[in-house]
């Protein structure tokens, strides 16, 4: 039963590598301590190298990282990505409308849905737009059971991975092709929502293995029903030294007409992407990846928007001398908009436009002593607005004990402007933003982690961020009109995210998430700003997770969670409570049938508004769902 | 154009990266080897004794046998101690229970132990051409595995259902 509690910890610790380019050195000396606790099918879901960062048990990472396993994900029974995600503590989701999230780390959740200082990969690709650098999250539809994990980073992380990771990161990784062989065909429905997912996965040769998939998904349930399709495969080769990648996406969005639209909104794209990785003897590897990205969109304004994107990225991994850890890479990116106004809306000027991003990375991790790690790194972030942005960060890791880890760290991130900061124009009442620059933010953080006994762990870490030339729309003259974008505001923001896991008995555990949030921002002097601070995000001063998994004999899983979340001030969203429970009961080796509920609790609640929409309310729900594997 | 510089200095870097001590790989493939003797079952007679040591060999390499010792010490299978043994001579494999097996002898060892009940694993990593009845190749930085069930049962070995599940491809017995 050791060994069972144990893996609580490295389910959650070993696989993180991808989030954090760290040194990994003593952490290997404690995990083999623990391995042997491992039961026989955790030890082949150990992290032993990570192709583009170098793999560390979270226990190690000396950031807030939360890592979202596929175990979690599957026995959720969660259809969606946004779904997924509130399963991470140190993230603040909320559902705006049937496919609408705004999803955000540390604040600033923006009114309209559009929280724009998170950098968001999948597979490595860069799904956040130009336009306004959110994420559009109807875009991303995956058959949840071919995820492998998704790491979520609080806090900046753009030395490794560039502008607009300012206040997090979400790296979504999907299995490798020879993880997913075989047929799989899951379905759900409730009285909201319906899906079906059909996935085939086979071996190639020796060394390969591939799988196509297609997956629908039909969201409600207010007067914006959404239906998504999307299907794609993912190919891999691997040998002793290198592992060879090809995957790619389409994917198409219907949302029910809306009375007095101009058009119904639709979005339709795809993407394809190749990466090669080397490992070669020690610990040194080099990768390479390449992809192409499409994304059309139109909204019921009538406005259409298409992005084309394609990026090569590089790095190598490498140990000149025992105390030294180096990480270099680079990439170059470019997004090419098409943007088409509607009948009498906005417009961007110019029309189009191709942006270009290039940047140079290189990150040592110094190995001070034998519990002291230092990490010194810095990005070199090129971008047609603003020209080179300097993002540096240094952290410092000291193991205390084996299972004991304190670090601290400074960094600073950038979100670099977007097309609507910078181009948006709306004759006589906005004349975009000549002038906008990066918003800026220097971070501080500190961080604590141990595992006091084999069945209890957690994690905690404290931040405290100084931003600086925060987004603004401020009057041009004593007119007010035009409206220009500008850098107005300034503050500091700081909080905490906590998290761990308690195991009860061997068949029963208890899970806990919770982040604090206080903001302090002011216009700066001189600033015309017009719609004040709160315009620059709304957020929950709390948010409170519980879950308790229970693993009822061999074939039951019984699942209980909960989330609390503070009001939001600006538009006045009142303080929920949302509970939901699942059952899942394996029938066969093959057959597992689920049901549950969402929102038992409530009759129905808002999570967020967006001021120029009506509100969606979410009430009590209930499903079933059945998957089956051969 | 800085890409093709990166990837310069990154072949340059390699042969000064290759002194580290084990890998992260090689602690979970060590721990995995003497694990696996907990998911096979081996033919009366294979242990002179009911509490006979689990003889568990590693013939090329002294450093990944120093991993396998480390990982095994304090540990049992079915009650049996486990004795970690460096081979020096591929004859000399029919004594062992496990035995895995990489460099330029790994071949003769493991056609020496051909039918009788030794436990034979390869890795994907090292250059060897042959394959043991289970084989490491590291899947999306895990390591993974394949299985010979076919040569499992030449060898008069039994795998339990739990291991082969576990397996990327089995290789079946031709008998059922």
């Amino acid at each position: 039963m050791l060994g069972k509690k144990s893996s609580l910890f490295y389910a959650v610790g070993m696989s993180c590598g991808v989030a954090l380019a760290m040194d990994c050195t003593p952490a290997l000396a404690q995990a083999t301590d623990h391995l042997n606790e491992l039961s026989i099918e955790d030890l082949s879901k150990v992290e032993v190298t990570s192709v583009s960062r170098r793999a560390q048990p979270v226990g190690e990472a000396p950031a807030s990282v939360f890592v979202i396993t596929s175990d979690d994900i599957e026995r959720s029974g969660i259809r969606s990505i946004p779904g997924a995600l509130r399963l991470a503590p140190n993230l603040q989701v909320a559902r705006l409308a049937a496919s609408d999230y705004a999803i955000t780390s540390r604040g600033f959740n923006h009114s309209t849905g559009t929280a724009n200082k998170l950098l968001v990969l999948v597979d490595g690709r860069i799904v956040y737009t130009p336009l306004f650098s959110g994420v559009f999250w109807d875009e991303q539809n995956p058959i949840m059971e071919d995820l492998d994990r998704i790491e979520v980073v609080g806090g900046p992380g753009g030395t490794l991975w560039g502008a607009n990771a300012v206040n997090g990161v979400i790296n979504i990784l999907s299995r490798d092709a020879h993880e997913t062989t075989g047929l799989l065909a899951t379905g759900g429905a409730s009285d909201t929502a319906g899906s079906l997912g059909l996935r085939y996965g086979a071996r190639l040769g020796q060394s390969g293995a591939f799988r196509v998939y297609a997956a629908a998904l039909n969201r409600g349930p207010d007067n914006k029903q959404t239906e998504n399709l999307q299907g794609g495969f993912r190919s891999d080769w691997s040998n002793a030294s290198d592992t060879l990648t090809f995957q790619g996406d389409i994917y198409r969005g219907d949302a029910d007409a809306v009375p007095g639209a101009v058009s119904r909104a639709r979005i339709d794209g795809g993407n394809l992407l190749a990466r090669w990785s080397r490992r070669f003897d020690g610990n040194s590897s080099l990768q390479v990846q390449a992809y192409a990205d499409r994304a059309n969109r139109l909204v019921v304004s009538g406005i259409r928007a298409d992005v084309d994107s394609a990026a090569i990225d590089a790095q190598a991994n490498f140990a000149p001398v025992l105390s030294h850890e180096i990480v270099v890479g680079g990439g170059f990116r470019v997004t090419s908009d098409e943007f088409r106004p509607g009948p009498k809306t906005v417009f961007t000027d110019p029309a189009d436009r191709t942006l270009h991003y290039s940047n140079i990375y290189a990150q040592d991790t110094i190995k001070l002593s034998h519990t002291l790690n230092l990490i010194l790194g810095l990005k070199l972030e090129d971008n047609d607005y603003t020209g080179v942005e300097y993002l540096p960060n240094a952290r410092l890791s000291w193991t205390i004990a084996p299972d004991q880890l304190a670090w601290g760290a400074v960094s600073r991130a950038v979100r670099t402007p977007s097309r609507f900061d910078s181009d948006l124009i709306n004759p006589g009442l906005l004349a975009g933003g000549p002038d906008f620059m990066s918003e800026e933010v220097v971070a501080y953080e500190i961080g604590y982690r141990a595992q006091p006994s084999t069945n209890f762990w957690f994690s905690a870490s404290a931040f405290y961020n100084v931003y600086d030339d925060l987004r603004t729309i401020e009057a041009s003259s004593a007119h007010v009109f035009p409206l220009v974008v500008r850098n107005g505001m300034e503050g500091k923001t700081y909080g905490l995210e906590a998290w761990g896991a308690y195991a009860l008995t061997d068949w029963w555990r208890l899970n806990f998430g919770l982040s604090l949030l206080q903001k302090d921002l002011a216009l700066k002097p001189g600033s015309a700003d017009v719609f004040g601070v709160d315009y620059a995000g709304n957020d929950p001063d709390y948010q409170v997770t519980l879950r308790s998994l229970m693993d009822v004999g061999r074939r039951t899983t019984l699942d209980v969670s909960m989330r609390a979340i503070d009001s939001l001030p600006s538009p006045a969203v009142p303080a929920y409570t949302a509970v939901d429970v699942r059952l899942n009961f394996r029938v066969t080796d093959n057959l597992e049938i689920g049901i549950g509920g969402y929102n038992l609790l409530d009759d129905s609640h808002v999570e967020f508004i967006n001021p120029s929409l009506p509100a969606s309310t979410f009430s009590r729900s209930f499903f079933a769902s059945a998957r089956w594997r051969h | 154009m800085f890409l093709v510089v990166l990837i310069g200095a990154a072949g340059a870097v390699t042969g000064a990266g290759r002194a580290q001590s084990a890998s992260a790989a090689d602690t979970v493939k060590a721990t995995f080897v003497q694990r696996f003797a907990s998911f096979v079952s081996w033919p009366d007679g294979a242990f002179a004794t009911s509490d006979a040591p689990m003889q568990i060999c590693v013939l090329g390499s002294a450093p990944f046998s120093a991993v396998v010792r480390s990982t095994a010490r304090e540990q049992s299978v079915g009650g049996r101690p486990i004795v970690v043994r460096d081979l020096e001579d591929p004859a000399a494999a029919r004594s062992c229970h496990v035995l895995y097996a990489t460099g330029a002898s790994a071949d003769e060892a493991l056609r020496a132990v051909q039918g009788f009940p030794v436990l034979t694993v390869t890795d994907g990593a090292s250059r060897s051409s042959g394959r043991g009845i289970i084989h490491f190749v590291v899947v999306d930085n895990r390591v993974r595995f394949h299985i010979d069930d076919a040569q499992a049962a030449h060898n008069k070995l039994t795998i339990s259902s739990r291991l082969l599940s576990l397996a990327l491809s089995v290789r079946g017995r031709e008998d059922e």
